[in-house]
């Protein structure tokens, strides 16, 4: 799995690319808490732009899971958006679309979080 | 040995192995991205269970046989290790309706199998762990 990371106004687009397995969990981890702990200070908004994750296991919803708590006590949105099926599938049937905000698009979650900030 | 059984050590570098098995069994079998993917699943999670569980009070890592075939209708899944004991039916349910803050960091793998087969059984035989799965294909 590979990951992009841009910035889109005030939010940082992280676009993990492939498998979210259990073997490129701890990489994701550990590129999640970099992102949330930013330069000096948290990012105002995080977005996860889900539409080239393939594949997703209960390892990698751990990090979104952690991620989602360290944004929330850092006061950081934190936001997942273009979910594939399988993937959103997985989501729901851990009732991760009940602790996570989730968009059905980028635009859609990027001016939502725009919204949110000002 | 049939061509769907695999036998793996259970140590998490064995995991793309696995994978590489599943990919050639999809393709092999022609399964829908759908059942493939559960099939991912439920065999990452099975292994990486017998990983954190199988291994408790032992010097070496279990041994793992998986085995895959398919009817007519649906996919069968058997998964065999020789590590510590352990039923993953008894492994009780997620609360879904915490919050955030509440959520165990873990315990999901379990319910993702239950959720995504259609059927689930567990033996403790001949000082084995033998999960067996069935889930019917998408027509």
């Amino acid at each position: 799995m590979h990951t992009k990371i841009e910035t889109q106004g005030a939010a940082i687009v992280v676009s993990p690319c492939g498998r979210l397995d259990f073997a490129a969990s701890n990489d994701f981890q550990v590129q999640m808490q970099e992102i949330l702990a930013g330069s000096g200070k948290p990012p105002v908004a995080v977005v996860i732009d889900g539409s080239g994750m393939e594949y997703i296991s209960s390892a990698g919803l751990r990090v979104f899971l952690v991620a989602a708590r360290s944004a929330k006590t850092a006061g950081t949105q934190f936001v997942v958006c273009e979910l594939t099926p399988p993937v959103r599938e997985v989501f729901e049937v851990s009732g991760f679309d009940r602790i996570l905000t989730l968009h059905a698009s980028l635009p859609e979650a990027l001016s939502a979080v725009e919204h949110a900030t000002n | 040995l049939s061509k769907n059984r695999l036998e793996l050590l259970g140590t998490a570098d064995q995991l793309s192995v696995l994978m590489h098995f599943v990919q050639r069994f999809r393709a092999d079998e022609g399964l829908s991205d759908g059942d493939a993917f559960a099939l991912e699943l439920v065999l990452e999670e099975l292994f990486m269970n017998v990983i954190l569980h199988g291994s408790q009070g032992r010097s070496s890592p279990a041994r793992v046989a998986v085995q895959l075939s398919t009817t007519t209708d649906a996919m069968l899944i058997e998964v065999e290790d020789d590590g510590t004991p352990f039923d993953l039916l008894s492994a009780p349910a997620p609360d879904l309706n915490l919050d955030l803050d509440q959520r165990p960091v873990g315990g999901l793998g379990l319910h993702l199998i239950r959720e995504v087969m259609d059927h689930v059984d567990y033996q403790f035989v001949s000082g084995r762990n033998r999960v067996q799965l069935r889930k019917t294909l998408t027509p």
